[in-house]
């Protein structure tokens, strides 16, 4: 028998201690069990991680987030408008995040809060919604698809996910407006603003809406809700988007930076 | 949080902004709660029984990783002839600084996977930058655990005819260089180091200069240095681990006056 | 088990507490730009941790397939641990795709899902992802738990903040009455990510000694080095 053979039969220090052994393993389970993330190696994530941060010497660690963004039903169906700032800290992370995210082409989410949360779980929706089509031979409704990320999202409460989105959209032959947040919250309503600008558009929001409004005066009246809240602010700015969302599908209304929103508003002002 | 004129608002959805601020991120947020042990449940301290610092130099030929023969517990200087730098194999040599009884563990577990290296008898040996992955591996994934090896390594040796010289840290920071300090080193021994090393390869008698010298300087500054040290010299004629002492000379000290 | 925790009253400043933080900031700077048919990424070489340099040649540039390179900055355990992670799962794409390699586009996603996986816990890492795609460049950015963002040009790591405004004005001509119509080629990608660097040596601690260029078009990736303040 080779020495080696015999070896293998002796106790090891560490065969006995496994915590060498990699935890890459659980860190990225999510690349199999898409709704499945790693856990922390300490317990209550929500004040823990932040404690962890505020250790540091010098180490500060921003994600991405703050936002407005709304949406709102008329008789012409659902507009959504959104700014696309992200802000990590005081610094302005990017002034171009796409934060109107195409499920299919049928609905639409909005996303506020952390970008990074709400990127990924509007990712793992698309796939579920997809999933649904495949195994039913029909579009899934909206009511369903925001059932589906409202199960997810509550087996993640309190442990410090961010997120407030708006899901809009054709269901049952009619369109549909969704609230959802980090909470657990899941709502149906006409009106919709979210994210720390969001007072200021409810502000325009609410004194030009109505339901009789044609289709040019609803973007018009997002498009402005938005571009208001860009302006008093200071985690809201960039472009300002608007998405126009009907029983048969969506389309993308204007992109517009709200520089030139807020020059052409002055000049009509001085008319 | 902003105050909004000395009117709070609570926030939207939990963690969400209230009406006219930033959201609530966790980490942006704390309440210290100092009561709770950290992350919730309770660690082994820290280091307890240490080495200080490890110097190691890389030359044109080789390495030499050299360290004090002192294992300290807090102020007590506890152990006076350890031995902090090893010859792992042929091929390798470490030095260690930090918690001594989490050394001794790894070490234990080294030996294992040199003795198995040489018992499979395949004419393939451990070279230093295997062991030095492996370590980086094994002290990141301890920290990844939140139960740190509170350890400091250096490892040296030669990776077939190149000389190699590495540093791990307790995180499984790991880098490699032509000079390396641990501890108290990287503010005494270094700059030392860098003087000669920046200008281009070093002989062996220079390297071995170098680190008499920087033995020299850490044991006069470093309040846990000895004078008592070892030093491994690794090359291609093989290893050799040898004891030397710091010159002493308080001549000096009586010509200091004034305070 | 028993700790100075259990005794309040003996923890005052002159008794020693260890507490373990498993962050450690090591600074470095990174740059990218995309141009048409090319993409261009930068490094500094410098390794540090508060006021020490531990070594002054560390690239921070990972070559992941022959168009697309990644730049990671930050923690370096975690960028260390996370970009062999992210090495070997290309490596498993070519190996299980008849020697295919991944696309960049692709590498951006699992990217982003394997930074978010550790939503709880993260990779305290900057990450730029920079390569070309069907021919054309492009650039990814990412924060910590992975958000990615597509960009024509990005700075990340500790002197993010000093190199962006820079290149927004170089390069994206932001808020300019009347815009200077200067072509983007490869040369000049290079010049202004070099001039970038050698800003950020200028006043960022934790940037400095070199930097690494890594130029990626067609013909594959090149690789240049051009040396920085060492102070």
């Amino acid at each position: 028998m080779a020495l080696n053979d015999i070896l293998k039969h002796m106790p090891s220090v560490g065969d006995m201690l496994s915590d060498y052994k990699s935890t890459e393993e659980m860190d990225f389970i999510n690349l199999s069990q898409n709704k499945v993330l790693s856990a922390p190696p300490y317990s209550n994530p929500v004040e823990n991680l932040a404690k962890l941060h505020e250790n540091n010497d010098n180490i500060k660690i921003n994600f991405d987030h703050g936002t407005t963004t709304l949406g709102f039903i008329y008789q012409g169906g659902v507009v959504l408008a959104v700014d696309s700032r992200a802000t990590g800290g005081q610094y302005i992370g990017s002034q171009s995040v796409r934060k109107v995210v195409e499920i299919n082409d049928l609905l639409l989410g909005t996303l506020a809060g952390g970008a990074a949360d709400c990127t990924y779980w509007y990712r793992v929706l698309t796939s579920e919604c997809r999933l649904y089509e495949l195994r039913n031979k029909k579009k899934i409704s909206l009511a369903a698809a925001t059932k589906i990320m409202n199960n997810i999202i509550y087996s993640y409460k309190n442990s410090g996910l961010s997120m407030g989105m708006i899901l809009a959209g054709g269901d049952m032959n009619q369109v549909s407006l969704y609230y959802l947040d980090s909470d657990g919250t899941r709502t149906m309503g006409k009106v919709f603003s979210v994210g720390s600008g969001s007072i200021f558009a409810y502000g325009v929001l609410d004194s030009g809406y109505k339901w009789e409004l044609t289709d040019e005066q609803a973007y018009e009246l997002g498009r402005r809700s938005i571009y208001h809240a860009t302006h008093r602010d200071a985690y809201s700015g960039g472009t300002v988007r608007v998405y126009h969302v009907k029983k048969d599908g969506w389309n993308l209304i204007s992109e517009e930076d709200c520089l030139d929103l807020h020059r052409r508003y002055e000049a009509e002002k001085k008319k | 949080m902003m105050s909004n004129n000395g009117v709070n608002f609570a926030p939207f959805w939990h963690n969400g902004p209230a009406p006219g601020s930033f959201y609530n991120f966790p980490q942006n947020n704390i309440k210290s709660n100092s009561a709770i042990d950290e992350y919730g449940f309770q660690r082994n301290g820290g280091p307890i029984t240490t080495g200080t610092s490890i110097v190691g130099v890389k030359y044109d030929k080789g390495v030499i990783i050299a360290g004090d023969k002192l294992v300290s517990y807090g102020n007590l200087a506890r152990y006076h002839n350890v031995d902090r730098v090893f010859k792992i194999n042929e091929n390798i040599i470490l030095g260690m600084s930090g918690d001594y009884a989490d050394f001794q563990f790894i070490k234990q577990y080294i030996d294992e996977i040199i003795l198995s290296d040489f018992s499979a008898d395949d004419r393939i040996v451990l070279k230093p930058k295997d062991l030095y992955t492996w370590l980086t591996r094994v002290l990141y994934n301890r920290r990844s655990r939140f139960n740190p090896l509170w350890l400091d390594m250096v490892v040296g040796g030669m990776q077939g005819e190149e000389p190699f010289l590495g540093h791990i840290n307790i995180r499984g920071r790991s880098y490699t260089n032509d000079v390396i300090s641990t501890g108290y080193g990287t503010h005494l021994a270094l700059p030392l180091l860098r003087e000669y090393s920046e200008k281009g390869p070093l002989n062996e008698e220079t390297a071995q200069q170098l680190i008499q010298k920087s033995m020299e300087v850490l044991f006069y500054r470093d309040c846990r240095g000895y004078p008592k040290y070892s030093q491994a010299n690794i090359n291609a004629n093989g290893v050799t681990v040898s004891d030397h002492e710091v010159k002493q000379n308080w001549d000096l000290a009586l010509s200091i006056k004034g305070y | 088990m028993l700790g100075i925790n259990q005794f309040p009253e003996y923890q005052v400043p002159g008794a020693v507490q260890h507490q373990f933080n498993p962050y450690e900031n090591n600074g470095g700077s990174i740059v990218a730009i995309a141009g048409d048919n090319f993409a261009v990424i930068g490094a500094d070489t410098r390794l540090s941790a508060g006021y020490n340099i531990f070594t002054r040649n560390h690239s921070k540039l990972f070559q992941l397939t022959s168009s697309a390179v990644l730049a990671s900055c930050g923690n370096w355990c975690d960028s260390d641990t996370l970009t062999s992670i992210l090495q070997t799962r290309v490596r498993q794409y070519s190996d299980t795709h008849e020697n295919k390699e991944i696309s960049l586009n692709a590498i951006a996603q699992l990217l982003s899902t394997m930074m978010y996986g550790r939503r709880f816990f993260p990779y305290y890492v900057s990450n730029i992802l920079a390569g070309i795609y069907e021919g054309k460049g492009y650039v990814y950015s990412y924060d910590p738990i992975g958000h990615c963002e597509r960009h024509t040009y990005r700075a990340g790591g500790s002197s993010s903040a000093l190199l962006q405004p820079i290149l927004d004005n170089q390069i994206g001509l932001k808020n300019m009455e009347e815009k200077p119509t200067i072509p983007l080629t490869v040369d000049r990608a290079v010049k202004l990510v070099t001039d970038t660097f050698i800003s950020a040596a200028e006043r960022d601690i934790y940037t400095g000694d070199g930097v690494k260029i890594s130029i990626i078009t067609e013909n594959g990736v090149e690789e240049r080095q051009i040396p920085l303040r060492k102070d």
